[in-house]
């Protein structure tokens, strides 16, 4: 065992788990609006089981029909109905030794009526609508609550008689139980409202209901909001570090016999799922406190990416649960392959928030489902299996690495084809390798570490600093080519000025290939990459202006991503200027004009182009005759985003004949 | 010319108790900013309620207090104990009426208001379907504003302003805080308290031409307008049409510490702060 503390057994109430992983809840997409668990969630769920968890907790699972909906296609123990299929899971999910817990959620206020169509107003602990998606909302009645207090116990009920092995109540991140918790959304003034003993009464009356339902010996774990967060971004948070140990406590003193920490609520839903920007562990301390004030175990999410970072978690105590979301999304190996010591293995998660925006998009219907930048096997685990061991040795040339083509290497060298990478550059990744750079951006270079081991142990050849030529490639006759070129940063010519000495690219900067220090810099572009190199010079101590002829900064980005950059930028400093085009650059300025028309001169001493990128790909024409050749990521079209790299490669090498 | 006497009739010892901004024109403007911009600035207890700031850029030809003047402001939206209203943040006047407006709206209402050097300080261009907002305080441009008139540049700004049309009436809570001083004892004056008042602002268009808009915003040395990074330009507006305050309410006397520091700027200048001018 690699990691002692990792593959330490544990205990959660009379449950003994095989070791401290658990994978926490995240609505992934893969069911149908009837809430069974479908072959898609089983073998989800079941490939995670192989793959090391200890215990896993399935994805918010509703406990009422008429408001209580989530998700389209969520799961469901609302009915007895759907028992048998719980079954499954349970039983496939024990074939490896883990176990698996249902997560009960209401929503409360924070879903949709589009989603609830039976019902004309959302309900919560208060007649406020959400913030962030405001539909009309009403107060539950203590009847109401009763009810709901009753639905849970029920739908324990059924997790228990379907052999799963627990439940969580999920009472975290601003769905219906925290919308009692919390002072900022809770203005009852009955028995559910005012004081923290009485908010907390509708979350301990469920625990004490499922205790007295299912019984003793049926683990049930809390999921927490350490806190809002709120005052982060200047308001009250209505959950404070200090209330929410007092609430684990009293959950303890009603039944719960594991704490699971999260934190954040609707408003401050990166601290939820957190960007990457975030650090691992940053978490950390609010769950110590939390931890201070049970003796029931604890379990935290805090971006955990490294098993050396988390054994020195459990090593020093402060949890005593390692508990992941994304990086079982990312691999569903991530826990044999560190209890293993093969940690160079894992393929980490970047935190892009991709599998977010894509679970999104399957919000309101049963098409779709969660998907992952760099695991093109999620949410497809019934669809695909291993690659084929077909390649036979046949030769087969990938140019270029950013993350097209160390996937097509990858899945072909897999393949057992003869595969030789050559990239132009002295270092691989490409346009991903550029997004690491940027401050608190390192976790984007995660997929390139894991690529050049996983190419270094299937035998790939990898050459760096080789410009190939077609004539090369011809001359080695390969069976298939890849052409996974990337692009180049857009000068217009149309821009008066582009080829003044003082005009740089992205790539220029972010290499170190030009250096700038006191100086007033524009950046042309509030796209990702033009944010983020903005904050770069910014933070080498340059007056930053980041302009775009869009309205909005980020407007092209996953808007929690955008969100974060943009907050990042003011901190920083630099300043933004959207609806502004680049005009002209001059000698010590540059020439704006507006939406309007009206043009203004900003002076500055250096302009950096960051307004996209146009493919590279003339060897395509080059090679025109041979068979084989494909055009993959940027290549193919410019400004695509790592996941649509990183798949299209995946099924040009997967399924190459 | 009617003189004026030193001393007042009982009865005409009062200010004028309507507060009616009529036949005012100009540009409105709304934008999306960072929360956090907005949470440094709002005294407690105020919260943020979104990320956005709204403003304008205007001529008051009919004002039923002063002659007629021009006005440019930036505001906030903040919550205060649920309910949701504007708080200005900043004001800058120009123009015949605009010491009395100045003086008015500090005095009675607590806003936050400055003149500049001359009339011409606060503009309005046009140029066709184009117009530009302009406020300059000290030799620098603190409001820079276009709108090009159309299409808000993000279509959900009209609920910001309660779909305005001809002939409606839109309107909306505001929150205001008025610094209350007095001599501490020692020889000098202190900032005992701050008073927060409410207000209700009701408009009457007569006219409301949505445009996209472009903001630009700038500080000085004695002016932070640039505070707010603008990050989304959501849109406005060409408007003409009459505002009247209603309904002053004083709902919570605070304590001036924690608050007046975040409230002088948008009053005073660095020399009379005791800065370096």
């Amino acid at each position: 065992m690699a990691f002692k503390y990792l593959g330490k057994k544990g205990h959660i109430g009379s449950l003994e788990t095989k070791n401290r992983l658990i994978m926490t809840a995240m609505g992934v997409g893969v069911g149908t609006h009837s809430g069974a668990a479908t072959d898609e969630f089983i073998e989800f769920y079941t490939q995670r089981a192989k793959g090391g968890a200890g215990l896993i907790i399935t994805e918010i699972t509703r406990v009422n029909e008429t408001h209580g909906v989530g998700e389209y296609a969520q799961l469901s123990l609302a009915k007895d109905e759907v028992i048998p299929s719980f079954q499954k899971l349970a039983d496939s999910v024990h074939k490896y030794g883990a176990k698996i817990f249902a997560q009960l959620h209401h929503p409360g206020r924070e879903t949709h009526l589009a989603l609830n169509t039976s019902v004309q107003e959302l309900v919560s602990s208060s007649p406020f609508p959400s913030i962030i998606a405001p539909e009309p909302t009403r107060a539950l009645t203590v009847e109401e609550i009763h009810g709901l207090v009753n639905d849970f116990a029920s739908a324990a009920k059924r997790a228990r008689k379907a052999g799963l092995d627990g439940i969580e109540v999920h009472a975290g991140h601003g769905y219906l139980i925290t919308q009692f918790l919390s002072a900022n959304d809770n203005f009852r003034t009955d028995e559910y409202g005012g004081s923290l003993e009485n908010r907390m009464r509708f979350l301990l009356e469920i625990i004490g209901a499922i205790r007295e339902t299912c019984g003793k010996d049926f683990p049930i774990s809390v999921r927490l909001s350490s806190s809002e967060f709120l005052d982060a971004v200047g308001m009250r948070s209505g959950i404070t570090v200090e209330e929410s140990a007092k609430t684990a406590a009293a959950c303890e003193r009603a039944g719960a016999d594991l704490i699971n920490v999260s934190s954040g609520t609707h408003f401050t839903g990166n601290t939820i799922v957190e960007p990457t920007t975030y650090q691992q562990g940053w978490k950390l301390p609010f769950a110590a406190e939390l931890k201070k004030a049970v003796s029931v175990p604890v379990s935290a999410t805090s971006v955990f990416r490294e098993p050396e970072f988390c054994e020195k978690v459990l090593e020093d105590g402060s949890i005593d649960f390692i508990a992941m979301g994304r990086s079982w999304l990312a691999d569903p190996e991530w826990g044999v392959k560190a209890l293993d010591g093969r940690s160079e293995e894992i393929r980490k998660c970047l935190g892009c928030m991709y599998c977010f925006e894509s679970t999104g998009n399957a919000l309101y219907t049963e098409e779709g489902h969660v998907q992952c930048s760099v695991n093109p096997y999620l949410g497809d685990e019934t669809h695909y299996d291993a690659p084929k061991q077909d390649g036979g040795g046949r030769k087969a040339v990938v140019v270029g690495s950013g993350p097209a083509g160390l996937e097509a290497a990858m899945i072909l060298a897999e393949r057992k084809f003869d595969v030789t990478l050559f990239e132009k550059e002295n270092y691989l990744g490409g346009q991903m390798h550029l997004s690491s750079l940027p401050p608190q951006r390192g976790k984007m270079g995660n997929f390139i570490k894991y690529a050049e081991k996983q190419l270094e142990k299937l035998g790939a050849t990898v050459k760096l600093d080789t410009e190939v030529t077609a004539d090369e490639i011809k001359a080695l006759n390969p069976y298939t080519v890849m052409l996974c070129t990337g692009s180049v940063a857009v000068l217009p010519k149309s821009i008066p000025g582009i080829e003044g000495e003082q005009v740089y690219t992205a790539q220029d900067v972010l290499t170190g290939k030009v250096t700038f220090e006191n100086k007033k810099i524009v950046v042309a572009g509030g796209g990702l990459t033009g944010m983020e190199t903005a904050e770069f010079l910014q933070e080498k101590g340059n007056e930053v202006t980041d302009i775009d002829m869009l309205p909005a900064m980020g407007l092209t980005a996953f808007p929690l991503v955008a969100m974060d950059e943009t907050s990042r930028l003011a901190k920083s400093g630099v300043r933004t200027m959207p609806c502004h085009k680049l005009a002209e650059i001059r000698e010590n300025s540059v020439l704006l004009e507006d939406a309007a028309g009206y043009q203004i001169e900003l002076p500055c001493d250096a302009v950096v182009m960051c307004l996209g990128v146009r493919p590279v790909n003339q060897l395509k024409k080059e090679l025109e005759g041979m068979d084989n050749v494909y055009l993959l990521g940027d290549a193919a079209h410019s400004g695509r985003r790592v996941t649509d790299a990183v798949h299209a490669a995946f099924d040009a090498a997967y399924h190459l004949k | 010319m009617k003189k004026t006497e030193f001393v007042l009739s009982d009865e005409r010892a009062v200010l004028n108790p309507v507060s009616l901004m009529g036949d005012e024109k100009g540009i409105y403007f709304t934008f999306r900013t960072e929360l956090d911009a907005i949470a440094q600035m709002l005294p407690e207890p105020l919260e943020p309620a979104f990320p956005l700031v709204s403003g304008y850029v205007v001529e008051i030809h009919k004002p039923a207090f002063a002659s007629p003047y021009r006005e440019a402001m930036l505001g906030v939206y903040a919550r205060y104990k649920g309910q949701i209203g504007m708080f200005p943040t900043a004001f800058l006047l120009s123009g015949s009426g605009a010491e009395m407006a100045t003086l008015g709206g500090r005095e009675r209402f607590g806003l936050p208001k400055k003149m500049c050097e001359s009339e011409d300080c606060i503009r309005i261009e046009k140029n066709g379907e184009c117009m530009r907002g302009i406020a300059e305080r000290g030799g620098v441009t603190l409001l820079d504003v276009s709108i090009k008139l159309g299409q808000y540049n993000n279509p959900g700004t009209g609920g910001i302003y309660g779909e305005p049309e001809p002939g409606k009436k839109c309107g909306g809570m505001s929150y205001y805080t008025q610094p209350v001083m007095e001599p501490d004892g020692t020889g000098f004056d202190v900032f005992k308290q701050v008073n927060l008042y409410t207000n209700i602002a009701e408009y009457t268009y007569r006219i409301w031409n949505p445009g996209e808009i472009t903001v630009r915003l700038q500080s000085s040395e004695n002016d932070a307008w640039g505070h707010f990074p603008v990050i989304e330009n959501m849109g406005g507006a060409y408007s003409e049409n009459d505002i009247e305050m209603k309904n002053l309410q004083l709902v919570e006397v605070l304590p001036a510490e924690k608050r007046i520091n975040k409230l002088l700027v948008t009053r005073y200048d660095r020399m009379i702060l005791g800065q370096e001018g």
